[in-house]
C-alpha cells in the first residue's frame, strides 16, 4: 500500500519533500528502504533537477511603479472635487459656479470703461488734422 | 491568513495606502514569478503582476477570508490575467487537456521559439521554459503553482477550481508531458 503511495507522491510532487502534502511527509523516510522506486526515484530527481534549472526573479521596481499607481494625480483630485459621486457632495460644484461667477461680477466691476480718447484740446486738435470735410458739418 | 494580514486587508478595504503597502511587499514578488513563469514575455508579466496587485486595491472588499487565503486569491487572478493574456496573444492549436503530449501544444507567435528550433543550441533552462510552455495551461498552472509556488494542493486545487483528487491527478499529467517534453527536446 505504502509503495503504490510512494510512487504516486513520487510521480505527482516529485522529489522534494517540502512539496508534499504535510500528512504524507512521513512516508519519505521509506524511500530508501524501498528498492523497489528506485527507478521513479531517479526519474522524480531528473525532473527536478531541470525545474531547479529556470530561475526566474521578480522586477525590484515594481512595488514603486505599483505605488505610483495608486496615488492619484493632482488633476485627478480636481476633476474628482468638481464631478464628486455622490449627491451629498453637490456643494462642491455649487461652490465652484458661484466662485466664478462672483469672479466674473468682481472682473466686471474692476474694469472701467476705457476714457475717451480725446479728452484735452491738444489731443483734440492732433485728431481733427484727420477729420474729412464731411466731420465738420455733423 | 495570518490575523495581521487580515487586519491589513480590512485596512486596504478602508482605503488605506501603509496598509496596501505592507500587502503588496509581501505578495508582489511571488506574483510576478508566477506570471513570469506562466508568460515568457516578462514586460506583459509585470503588467499582469500591477494588474493583479490594483485590483488587491481597488477590489479588496471582494475578498472573502473565510472562503480562501489572500496569497490562493491573489494567485487566482493573476492565473485568470494570464488566461486572458494567452487567449489574446497565443495561437491554440489545441486546447485538448489529454495525456497525448503531442495533441496539446500552445505556441505563441511573439515570443516562443517553436519546437522546431534547433534545441541543441538552447540551454536546459530554455528547454525547460520551453517544455513548460508546451504543456496545456492547466497542467502548467498546477505544476507551477504546486512545485514553484510551493502552495499546498487545496490551494492549486481552489485556483483551478477542481478536486483535490483530480489536482493530483492534473499534476502526475503534467510531471509525466514535461518529461516527455524535456526527452523530445533533448533529442531534438
Amino acid at each position: 500500500m505504502n509503495n503504490n503511495r510512494l510512487k504516486r507522491l513520487l510521480a505527482t510532487y516529485g522529489s522534494h519533500i517540502e512539496n508534499w502534502p504535510e500528512h504524507d511527509q512521513i512516508l519519505f523516510s521509506e524511500i530508501e528502504n524501498d528498492a523497489h522506486i528506485s527507478a521513479e526515484l531517479t526519474d522524480a530527481q531528473l525532473i527536478d533537477f531541470q525545474l531547479d534549472m529556470l530561475i526566474v526573479k521578480s522586477n525590484p521596481n515594481l512595488e514603486r511603479l505599483i505605488i505610483d499607481k495608486i496615488r492619484p494625480r493632482p488633476i485627478d483630485l480636481c476633476y474628482q472635487w468638481l464631478f464628486p459621486n455622490s449627491w451629498k457632495l453637490a456643494w462642491q460644484p455649487a461652490m465652484a459656479a458661484i466662485l466664478v461667477i462672483l469672479l466674473g461680477f468682481g472682473i466686471g466691476i474692476e474694469v472701467k470703461e476705457p476714457d475717451a480718447i480725446v479728452n484735452n484740446w491738444e489731443d483734440q486738435l492732433y485728431w481733427v488734422g484727420f477729420a474729412t470735410e464731411d466731420d465738420f458739418y455733423e | 491568513m495570518p490575523d495581521d494580514e487580515a487586519e491589513l486587508m480590512a485596512a486596504v478595504t478602508q482605503g488605506n495606502e501603509n496598509a496596501f503597502q505592507r500587502l503588496l511587499h509581501l505578495h508582489v514578488d511571488a506574483i510576478n514569478r508566477f506570471a513570469r513563469r506562466m508568460i515568457v514575455n516578462s514586460h506583459e508579466a509585470d503588467d499582469i503582476t500591477q494588474e493583479t496587485m490594483l485590483r488587491l486595491w481597488q477590489q479588496a472588499g471582494k475578498f472573502d477570508p473565510q472562503r480562501s487565503k489572500l496569497t490562493t486569491w491573489l494567485h487566482s487572478i493573476t492565473r485568470n490575467l494570464c488566461i486572458d493574456h494567452l487567449r489574446r496573444n497565443v495561437r491554440l492549436t489545441s486546447l485538448d487537456d489529454s495525456d497525448h503530449p503531442t495533441a496539446t501544444t500552445l505556441t505563441s507567435h511573439a515570443q516562443t521559439p517553436s519546437l522546431e528550433t534547433d534545441l541543441e543550441s538552447l540551454d536546459t533552462k530554455n528547454r525547460v521554459q520551453i517544455a513548460l510552455l508546451a504543456l496545456p495551461e492547466r497542467q502548467r498552472s498546477a505544476l507551477v503553482l504546486s512545485y514553484y509556488q510551493q502552495l499546498s494542493n487545496i490551494a492549486v486545487a481552489e485556483i483551478l477550481d477542481t478536486s483535490l483528487p483530480a489536482t493530483e491527478s492534473l499534476l502526475a499529467r503534467a510531471r509525466r508531458n514535461l518529461k516527455t517534453k524535456l526527452e523530445e527536446t533533448h533529442e531534438q
